[in-house]
Order: structure tokens, then C-alpha cells, then sequence
């Protein structure tokens, strides 16, 4: 049993690109032409205990799809080591291949053209499944995704969310360790995302699955990552357990207060910001770097005839917001 | 963790490829319903044409009689049927969606995934072909007017064998560069249009100029359809030539897309990464 599913150590990927220089011939642009490099992921550095649920969260072009190309050996690292499952993806690229299950949300690995069971059973070939071990395997999967009333469908009929359960169901059926999820929950409406997300989190709980997600779906990380990586212009920016990205990043909280009788609050001080303010009712934001609640709450509540008071934490997809905007500008 | 593939496991995960590509071809019946119908039709003009040229032309030209080069005509398209240039559209279609990425990260080789995808798909149709262009030759126009020696029946198999290879190994070879440009579909009229001339879509190779012959035995345009020759006077001296000119190209094809597709996926970058 390995410890860490993932390791890397200095990662970095640089693009190079030949661009049309407008001052140039046609002919020198096309002998020689000048190139571009950009880089994508600039020197990282992180470790994958197995069994753990992992975020790598970023702003678009941050480098994270370009890190998870390059942890399944579809990319080539310029530079830096990558160890999965304790395999190079590049030198053990086909052994590695057999271990990982990978679903990338804008692209289909199933047979377009042909039922979702005939990927299956090509699937269990190509990774070499035991017979007896995919019968079963297949039908735990087909009623963990609730795929039964669907499989005889060719793949291009299928709904987004249909074809998604059956694009992670494909990736499980060799019961990989570890399994890369790029943008799983794209275009998924809100109760095949919940039924999704569940259904992962199963996964990890009975077999100790190790999950490499991405996306920019605040949900998803919530609900399945413990531990969330956020990268931008391809560095790693904050490596922190979900729960504490919020304790260490949260200073504000939204309070929502209904009166009994027809109050009308004066909210006008340093540190609020109005979102609802009427009579009987009203909802506000506190910076608490500025103000503290309990004084907020003191001044307000005393006197006066409260029917409810409500304490929110903004929710995690603002305060990644917010990471990113800092980072950004 | 699993341990490394055997030759066994290899082997039976690319026949179950292999009959992927069968099974696609059979679920979409509507191509069967074509190939019944455009089959005959095609012999018939074949049919039609030469017999009416060779009226004029007289009975033999370089010692090729009209059922010869019906039956030499018939081969190519026979031959055509079995031919891989389908898989230059998949490949390129591929590589420029970025779908290369869900294939490259499998347990399995992506060239070789796509050459018995292919083979499964053309198999089919191959036998569909022969099932339907003999019986129709031999009702019309008869058995060519050449000796069937086990010898001339090794050769023409053989032919057939490489040549499919060759044309494998040319539509993956002109669907690489695919990986370094936008859009490599003038290779592939290139190499379709010079495949169709040299290889004798149109007239037996026997009845061009001399030149023009050399010119197809030496490049790799002619190869993939040597096997239309298979009814010519001089084949049973001529065939163990072709055949090596078809091994040479296949080694050289192998080689280069090997070299090739290594530096393709070196210097890959897909969108979105």
C-alpha cells in the first residue's frame, strides 16, 4: 500500500508557440518563425496522502488543467518531478494508465456511437478486468449511478447528466485508487450535482478512492474535497483544508434580523454594508476586521423586539472569489 | 495496483477494439442497405465502359483483354473498400477537438487503438464487397482469362495483406501533421488523389506508359492496390518485386510514425492545457 498517492516536487510546464510576426516575410515567418513561451504551472510543489479528497481550484488558465494533464501523462512536465501511485507518468505512462481512472467533464471517453454498455465491456478489456470481478463490478456501478434504464442507449443520445454518471461510472470500472476528475459537475443540474457528488463520496468512504477534482463549482469541493489547492498563474497560492479555507479566509458574516414590531434599523456605521434595510426586517453584511458581531449585536439587539436573528457565513464560492480577485489584481 | 500488461492481454483487448469497430459498423444498418445497392451499380459501369473501349481498341493491349482489366478495376475497388482512409478524418478530427487527450491517458497504444478500430469497420465492408462484386464479375463477364496457380493466389493475397498495411500506415502518417497545424486535409488529397491515379482506379496500371508504371512501383502510391495487378500476364514474375517495395514503404511508414508521433506527444499542448 503506498502512502501517497501523489507527489510532485517542482513541477513546471512551459508552452512554446511560434507566433506571426507582421513585420517579417512570409517566408521568414514560416523558416523562422518567432516563438512565445507561457508558462503554465511554475514550479509546485504538493503531496496526495491516499484515501484523501483533493481540490486543485484555480481562475481560468491558473495551470490546473495542464497540472492534472500532466499527473495522467497526457502532458510532458518541462521540468520537476511527478510520482503517481509511485509511477512516472511519462516512463510508466501504460502502467499507470491501468491504476487511474480519469473523467474529463468537456470530453467523452465512451464509444459516441454505441450503447454505454458496449464502453463498459470494451473498458473492462482494455483494463484488463477479470471477468468474474467486472460482472460484479458492473453492477454495483450500474446501481451506484443509477444506470440500468439507460445502457442500451447509444452514448449520443444520451442527457449531459446521464452521460456524465456513465463517464464516471467508465472510470471506475477497474476500481483505480485514485481517480482524476476534471470539471465532473459542468453543465449538471443541481440535483444530478448533489446525486453525483453523493455518490463520490461513497466511493471514497468504502474503497478509500483517492479524489484529484477540479472545477469551479464551490458545491463540489464543499461537499467532497477535504482539502482544497488553489492555484494561480500556474503557482500554488493556498494548500488548506476546506473547512479552514473558510475559518482563514471568512471577515465577514451576513446577519439577517426580523423584528416583531416595525422597526427600522439605522445601519449607517463603518465596517456594514446594507443588503435589505425595512421596517420589520433587516439584512446586512459585517466586515469583521472592522467591527466585531457581538458589538454589532449588542447595539442593535438591546431594547428592542426581535422575532428571529440569523448568523451566515458568505458562501465558499465567494470567498474563493475573493482569493482570486486578490491574486488576480 | 496492477502489474504490467502481458502480449496475451494486449492481444485481446485490441480484438475487443477490433470488434468495437464491427459492431459500429453493423448498428448502423443504413450503410449495408448503401453498399448492396452502390456494389453492382459500380461493376455494371465498369462493365460497361471497358467492354465498349475495347470494342474500338481491339481484343488485347499489352496483352490485357477487356476482362482483365474489368476484373483489375473491380480488384481496386475491392480493395478500396478494405482501405484505411477513414482513419485520417477520425485522427485529425481528434486531435483538432482535443479528444487525443481521453485516448493518449489509456492502457493502450493510440495509433495501434485506432488501426484495429479501422480494421474492424473495413473487414466488414471488404466481405460485403466480395460477397457481392465476384458473384456479379463472374455472371457478366466470366473468369479472367488467367491460370489460378497456388502461386499467383499466395502473391495476390500477400499483395493485398501489405497493401492494406501501407495504406494504414500513409493516412496515419499524413493525419500527424494534424498535431503541428491546423488543418492537414491537402495531404490527404494528395495522397487519396495520387493512391486513386497510381493505383489504377481508373485504367489498369498495365495499359500506362511505361513511366508512369515506374512511377507507381517506386513511390508509396501505388502500393496499397499492387494487388490489382494480380491478373496481368507478367504477375508471377513481378509479384515477389511488389512485394517488397510494399515492405520497404512499411518499414519506413512504421519508423517514421513512430518518430513522429514520440515528438507529437513531447511537444503536445491541448486546449485547456
Amino acid at each position: 500500500m503506498i502512502d501517497n498517492a501523489i507527489v510532485v516536487e517542482n513541477l513546471t510546464k512551459k508552452f512554446s508557440f511560434s507566433v506571426k510576426d507582421p513585420k517579417k516575410h512570409f517566408l521568414a515567418n514560416l523558416f523562422s518563425p518567432t516563438t512565445k513561451s507561457v508558462t503554465a504551472v511554475d514550479d509546485i510543489s504538493f503531496v496526495v496522502p491516499a484515501g484523501e479528497t483533493i481540490a486543485f481550484i484555480g481562475p481560468n488558465g491558473a495551470g490546473k488543467s495542464t497540472t492534472i494533464k500532466m499527473l495522467t501523462g497526457i502532458l510532458c512536465p518541462t521540468s520537476g518531478m511527478v510520482k503517481v501511485l509511485g509511477l512516472d507518468p511519462q516512463g510508466d505512462r501504460k502502467q499507470l494508465a491501468l491504476n487511474i481512472g480519469t473523467v474529463f467533464g468537456q470530453r467523452s471517453q465512451l464509444l459516441f456511437n454505441l450503447p454505454i454498455i458496449d464502453s463498459f465491456n470494451l473498458f473492462a478489456k482494455v483494463y484488463e478486468v477479470d471477468d468474474k470481478k467486472y460482472r460484479v463490478q458492473k453492477n454495483t456501478l450500474i446501481e451506484l449511478f443509477d444506470l440500468a434504464d439507460i445502457l442500451d442507449q447509444p452514448v449520443r443520445k444520451l442527457s449531459l447528466g446521464q452521460r456524465m454518471r456513465a463517464e464516471i461510472a467508465a472510470a471506475l470500472l477497474h476500481e483505480p485508487p485514485i481517480i482524476f476528475l476534471d470539471e465532473p459537475t459542468i453543465g449538471l443540474d443541481v440535483v444530478a450535482k448533489r446525486k453525483l457528488r453523493e455518490t463520490l463520496n461513497s466511493i471514497n468512504e468504502e474503497h478509500k478512492t483517492t479524489i484529484f477534482l477540479t472545477s469551479h463549482d464551490a458545491g463540489d469541493i464543499e461537499s467532497i474535497c477535504t482539502r482544497t489547492i488553489i492555484v494561480n498563474h500556474g503557482k500554488i497560492i493556498i494548500d488548506l483544508k476546506t473547512a479552514d479555507l473558510k475559518k482563514q479566509y471568512l471577515n465577514k458574516k451576513m446577519i439577517t434580523i426580523l423584528f416583531a414590531d416595525n422597526t427600522l434599523l439605522d445601519l449607517s456605521r463603518e465596517g456594514i454594508t446594507i443588503e435589505k434595510n425595512k421596517k420589520g426586517e433587516a439584512i446586512f453584511t459585517v466586515d469583521t476586521t472592522v467591527v466585531s458581531i457581538e458589538d454589532i449585536l449588542k447595539d442593535i439587539l438591546h431594547n428592542r423586539n426581535i422575532e428571529d436573528v440569523t448568523i451566515e457565513d458568505p458562501p465558499l464560492e465567494e470567498i474563493i472569489g475573493r482569493i482570486y480577485e486578490k491574486e488576480t489584481y | 495496483m496492477k502489474k504490467k500488461r502481458t502480449n496475451a492481454a494486449a492481444l485481446t483487448k485490441y480484438v475487443a477494439i477490433c470488434f468495437v469497430g464491427f459492431k459500429e459498423f453493423l448498428y448502423y444498418p443504413q450503410r449495408l442497405y448503401a453498399i448492396l445497392v452502390l456494389a453492382p451499380f459500380r461493376v455494371i459501369i465498369l462493365i460497361y465502359i471497358y467492354s465498349y473501349a475495347f470494342s474500338y481498341l481491339g481484343k488485347s493491349i499489352h496483352g490485357i483483354n477487356a476482362s482483365i482489366a474489368i476484373w483489375s478495376v473491380a480488384v481496386y475497388h475491392l480493395l478500396l473498400s478494405a482501405q484505411f482512409r477513414g482513419i485520417f478524418k477520425t485522427i485529425t478530427d481528434e486531435i483538432r477537438r482535443g479528444d487525443l487527450e481521453v485516448q493518449i491517458n489509456k492502457p493502450y497504444r493510440y495509433l495501434l487503438f485506432k488501426f484495429w478500430e479501422h480494421l474492424g469497420k473495413s473487414l466488414p465492408n471488404f466481405f460485403l464487397c466480395l460477397l457481392i462484386i465476384v458473384p456479379v464479375l463472374f455472371v457478366t463477364i466470366g473468369i479472367p482469362d488467367v491460370t489460378f496457380s497456388a502461386s499467383r493466389i499466395i502473391g495476390a493475397l500477400c499483395l493485398v495483406f501489405a497493401g492494406t498495411l501501407v495504406s494504414a500506415l500513409l493516412y496515419i502518417l499524413i493525419a500527424l501533421p494534424a498535431l503541428w497545424i491546423d488543418d492537414a486535409q491537402p495531404f490527404f488529397w494528395i495522397l487519396d488523389k495520387s493512391v486513386l491515379v497510381l493505383g489504377g482506379a481508373y485504367v489498369p496500371l498495365a495499359l500506362l506508359p511505361q513511366s508512369f508504371q515506374a512511377f507507381a512501383t517506386i513511390t508509396p502510391f501505388g502500393a496499397p492496390m499492387f494487388a490489382t495487378q494480380m491478373f496481368n500476364p507478367n504477375f508471377l514474375d513481378k509479384w515477389p518485386l511488389l512485394f517488397g517495395v510494399q515492405v520497404v514503404w512499411l518499414l519506413i511508414g512504421f519508423f517514421l510514425i513512430a518518430g513522429i508521433f514520440a515528438k507529437a506527444k513531447a511537444n503536445l499542448s491541448i486546449n485547456g492545457g
